[in-house]
């Protein structure tokens, strides 16, 4: 897999919104979708989940492996999470069981289905609303657009200098990988967790131990450079624009309607038909 | 950090461009080397992160916000690539928390002069810093909307056994490479 | 005129270690000054440029006595931030200094931190780009480009701070000859408007050109000569500063004797390495095509060329670090691709650019140990190939050097290592890539000496930048650019081929003049010090020192 920085929703509607929204727009999302066990609720909330995401227009050449991945793993966990477990007592008790599971004898309703089938999508459209944070957002503007959501200058900077030694990073990391296997290296292919660990040591600790040296040599250029003064100037500007106020209030009106309801008690039952 | 007796220590929470620096090189490696993990055979799905013993390294060596930088950005760096997106966000501030722990801990603690003394006290100490940090993942009971038995059983347990695995290992051993180059490079 | 950078006396003493970097140094740099500072390794050049540029005693814990005057103003009562605006600093590796993602950012980074407007910044970067004319490359980010631009993108962002005076360590250590000539002499305009440059280098001979005003020598921390360029010609140690060819006729008495190299058998056998119609590239992208190409098993063949252009892609071919997209690279007459890792090791001895690439256990004695013991030899057999190995690189008399950390060594016993770790497979040819970028020359001749001496060793191909480390020790140089093999003949054919020399990022040295102006009886040439003893005899009356520094 490539780590480095991929921009690949360039020019898309996201894309030319203000950093910030992109930032902002999953953690309103996360808030609707916690704590909702309503499929229908958690449907609705997907459905702006898709809608944003096509406005990402991310090609899906690009992120095939991503999902397959996301989806694999989500599957699983929500197979172990709420089928296998204790879990599904909750509100699984109720209800006609469809068939209980072979080994485990847990038995499966249309609510234990509903619950599994919530969770799922609400993993699912989260992936959505977050992906455009991976591949729409330009590398180089994470750290204005920190800053200017509150986070320390420096730290926010830091953002920035991070996605500068990713694809450095991931450069020596080959590098080293090459030298060693001029010396005969190759990694374990042992069963014992132990002995692969110690196995990665030739390339973990060269690469680390050269990432650290060199970063001697960042600091200094920093400081000569005037780094970290109370002020700095963010060369790209930012301002929320009518579109990007938009977005955020729907999301935001979202978030609040669906908090409402949970207070109410309306979205903590899992729905069966 | 190496420091001797003619210079005060630093405040544990400053932030100088050594900390923000430090914090992004171990992002970014923990970012890069993160994406290398493999199960541990007879588990269900417990995987070893083997770069997990970089953050309570960086916590150690470079301070409490150092290491929660690089545990925090460096996590999120990996969901946001492999495709889990911002959803295990909370997993991302546990991350985080471990090596702000192991910055908090070695903070406190006397220079140990003693090579094999060092070691043993390098691998304790981030595994407590680990075994604290981790706990944050108990948000999962609302995040993931899981009860508190299944969050200790298939998340918070495996999630230690595995790190513990990579931080006993691998953290002393890149500590004692790092020891004799600190002072060298050290200012 | 008042001094832009004063530094009186000045010592400097490192709390960390302990150790006198700097022992009574003093420099005086005025506006339109050109200054060169040289020595060899660890004698206090980036030290003196850390006072200078307030490093010391701002960021490193240091004991200074003496004075720093910048601006007329002492350092010590002043930020780093502010001393900025005055002296701009250019460290050795551009690619360490970087921290933009793009090109742009990059050099908004001094002005954005001064707090400046942004309209103001956008000016700024508009106009610095255009002066080193790096506008093209604006919008490009910062990972992708070549190391000569990289380094023309670290001067902008220093130059879009306005400082008056700019100091420089080793600009030219990674750069291809043409590269570092742009670069120089976009420094000496920056001079010659009015700044001052203050240049930290080993390659004396090609800063010579640029017409410095200064020149300080330091040797152990203290200053040896300090003067003008003239003085320096006269009195610069001969076996340790490169210097230009003239000098070394004139000086000619001087120079020490020089080893014979050891006989090399007849090459009439299978080629050790050959290239039939090979391209190589990364991914989409082809960087060498149609090669066609051997090399013998007992040549030394050195491979010169632009930054970027395919050298190190060319003989990572060797040992199968990449493979070839069509054609076929053979090794011993076989095809590389059926051989084994461990059969590759043992023939071929690859040395990386960069010596911490592969250093990682905690006793050099370990990290000896890891190659032979991967190829699955026995211990006893392991330890005496290591000490020898050792041996071969005059790294045995150092102490405790088994035990010590591989990392804790200099920089270049480092290196020197790493040719140890390769010598300690026991390999028939001797792969480097780079083998003496920024080192001095007394270094240079030492490690050059060792690796062609090693006895298991039958041949030995480099990649360099250095024409004359290639002129010296090769008896075959091969120029790569534009895609593939631009010239490969013996250093005295090529020395007298002018055209090359003004394309294919390489810069005639006075040596490769000189080569040119009397060339060998035989195809190999002798060393520069004896080609200047032949040289000295022919004309009786020696040139003045300071011939062959003026611009070619
Ligand atoms: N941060 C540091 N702490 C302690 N000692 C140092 C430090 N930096 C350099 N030194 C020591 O001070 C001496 C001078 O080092 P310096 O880097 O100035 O040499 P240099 O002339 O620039 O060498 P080179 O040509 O190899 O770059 C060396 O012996 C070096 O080991
Ligand atoms: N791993 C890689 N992936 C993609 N492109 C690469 C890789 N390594 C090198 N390149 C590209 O291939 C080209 C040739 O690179 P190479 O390292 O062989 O050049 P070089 O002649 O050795 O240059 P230098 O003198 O700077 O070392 C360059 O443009 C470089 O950017
Ligand atoms: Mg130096
Ligand atoms: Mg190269």
């Amino acid at each position: 897999m490539d780590v480095t920085p991929r921009y690949l929703g360039a020019g898309s509607f996201l894309s030319r919104r203000d950093p910030r929204v992109l930032l902002l727009v999953p953690v309103f999302y996360i808030v609707a979708v916690a704590g909702v066990d309503d499929l229908r609720a958690v449907l609705a909330c997907t459905a702006a989940a898709l809608l944003y995401y096509r406005a990402a227009g991310i090609p899906w050449r690009g992120v095939r492996a991503n999902w397959a991945f996301m989806l694999t793993v989500t599957t699983v966990l929500v197979l172990v999470n709420s089928v296998l477990t204790s879990s599904i007592s909750r509100g699984g008790g109720t209800g006609e069981v469809l068939f209980t599971v072979p080994l485990t004898h847990t038995p499966i309703t249309w609510a234990a289905l509903s619950y599994a089938a919530t969770t799922l999508v609400r993993y699912i459209s989260l992936a959505m609303v977050s992906f455009p944070v991976a591949f729409n957002i330009a590398p180089s503007d994470f750290g204005v657009a920190f800053a200017r959501l509150g986070l320390s200058q420096r730290l926010a900077y830091g953002v920035d200098l991070t996605f500068r030694f990713l694809p450095s990073t991931w450069a020596s990391l080959h590098e080293t990988i090459d030298a060693q296997r001029i010396r005969g290296y190759e990694h374990s292919r042992s069963r014992n967790p132990v002995r692969r660990l110690l196995s990665l040591r030739p390339v973990v600790i060269p690469l680390t131990v050269n990432a650290l040296i060199d970063a001697e040599d960042t600091v200094n250029a920093m400081d000569l450079r005037g780094f970290g003064g109370r002020h700095r100037t963010w060369m790209r500007e930012l301002a929320f624009d009518r579109v990007d106020l938009l977005v955020l209030a729907g999301f935001a009106a979202m978030t609040a309607v669906m908090v409402t309801a949970k207070i109410l008690g309306l979205t903590g039952t899992i729905w069966a038909p | 950090m190496s420091t001797d007796a003619t210079t005060p220590r630093e405040p544990v929470l400053s932030i100088s461009s050594r900390t923000v620096v430090f914090g992004a090189v171990g992002a970014a490696l923990y970012g890069v080397l993160g994406l290398f993990s493999f199960l541990i055979p007879g588990t269900q799905a417990v995987t070893v992160r083997p770069a997990f013993a970089l953050v309570p390294f960086f916590g150690k060596r470079f301070g409490v916000i150092a290491g929660f930088f690089v545990g925090l950005v460096g996590n999120a760096i990996i969901d946001l690539i492999s495709g889990y997106g911002l959803t295990y966000w909370n997993w991302s501030v546990a991350n985080g928390l471990v090596g702000a722990f192991a910055g908090l801990f070695f903070a406190y603690l006397p220079p140990i002069a003693g090579e094999a003394l060092r070691l043993v006290v390098t691998a304790l100490g981030s595994l407590l810093a680990t075994a604290i940090g981790l706990l944050f993942v108990f948000t999962d009971i609302w995040v993931q909307n899981i009860d508190v038995s299944t969050v200790i059983s298939i998340n918070y347990v495996p999630a230690l056994i595995a790190d513990a695995i990579a931080v006993v290992i691998l953290t002393p051993a890149l500590d004692a490479i790092w020891e004799p180059l600190s002072k060298r490079t050290g200012r | 005129m008042t001094a832009l950078i004063e530094v009186r006396d000045a010592s400097v003493r490192y709390l960390s270690t302990g150790q006198t970097a700097l022992r009574g140094a003093g420099l005086t740099v005025r506006p339109g000054d050109l200054a060169l500072v040289s020595g060899p390794s660890g004698c206090g050049k980036s030290t003196l440029l850390r006072l200078v540029n307030g490093l010391i005693p701002h960021s490193y814990r240091a004991e200074v006595t003496g004075e720093v005057l910048v601006g007329g103003l002492p350092v010590a009562g002043r930020t780093i931030r502010e001393l900025s605006t005055v002296v701009g600093t250019m460290l050795q590796d551009p690619r360490k200094q970087i921290v933009g993602t793009t090109v742009a950012a990059e050099i908004a980074f001094g002005p954005e931190n001064l707090g400046l407007p942004r309209a103001e910044i956008r000016e700024r970067i508009a106009e610095v780009a255009g002066r080193v004319g790096i506008g093209h490359l604006l919008d490009r980010a910062t990972a992708g480009l070549s190391g000569g631009e990289l380094q023309m993108v670290a001067f902008a962002g220093v130059l879009a701070m306005r400082p008056k005076a700019v100091v420089v360590d080793e600009p030219l250590a990674n750069l291809d000859p043409a590269a570092g000539l742009r670069l120089m002499r976009e420094l000496r305009r920056f001079a010659d408007e009015g700044g001052a440059v203050v240049v930290v280098e080993h390659r004396v001979e090609e800063i010579l050109e640029f017409s410095p005003t200064k020149v300080l020598y330091l040797e152990e921390g203290a200053p040896r000569y300090q003067g003008p360029v003239e003085g320096f010609l006269r009195v610069a140690p001969v076996g340790h500063v490169k210097l230009p060819f003239a000098t070394l006729v004139s000086r000619a008495a001087e120079l020490p004797a020089v080893p014979e190299p050891p006989e090399r058998a007849a090459d009439t056998t299978t080629p050790r390495l050959e290239y039939r119609g090979v391209s190589l590239g990364y991914g989409e992208r082809t960087v060498l095509s149609g090669v066609d190409l051997a090399l013998g098993p007992c040549e030394r063949v050195a491979v010169l060329g632009p930054n970027g252009a395919g050298k190190s892609t060319l003989l990572r071919a060797a040992v199968m670090l990449i493979t070839a997209s069509r054609g076929e690279v053979l090794v011993d007459g076989s095809p590389v691709a059926e051989r084994s890792v461990r059969n590759l090791a043992t023939t071929f001895g690859y040395v990386f650019q960069n010596p911490g690439q592969a250093l990682f256990s905690a006793t050099v004695g370990q990290e000896l140990a890891f190659g032979p013991r991967n190829l699955g030899r026995d211990p006893e057999e392991i330890d005496a190939d290591a000490r020898a190995a050792l041996r071969a690189v005059l790294l045995d008399d150092e102490k405790d050097i088994m035990d010590r950390p591989p990392r804790t060594l200099s920089f270049g016993q480092q290196r020197r290592l790493t040719v140890a770790l390769a010598l300690a497979m026991r390999p028939r040819t001797l792969i480097l890539d780079e083998p003496t970028a920024g080192q001095d020359l007394r270094t240079t001749t030492e490690f050059m000496g060792h690796a062609l001496a090693a006895p298991s060793v039958e041949s030995l191909y480099f990649i360099t930048h250095d024409v004359d480390l290639a002129l010296t020790y090769a008896d075959r140089i091969i120029v790569v650019d534009q895609g593939g093999v631009a010239a490969d003949a013996s250093p005295a054919e090529l020395a007298a081929e002018g055209a090359l020399w003004s394309r294919a990022g390489l810069a005639a040295t006075s040596l490769v003049a000189a080569v040119r102006d009397h060339p060998p009886a035989s195809g190999a040439i002798a060393h520069p010090f004896d080609l200047a003893r032949r040289v000295s005899l022919l004309t009786p009356s020696p040139s003045s020192p300071t011939e062959g520094t003026t611009p070619s």
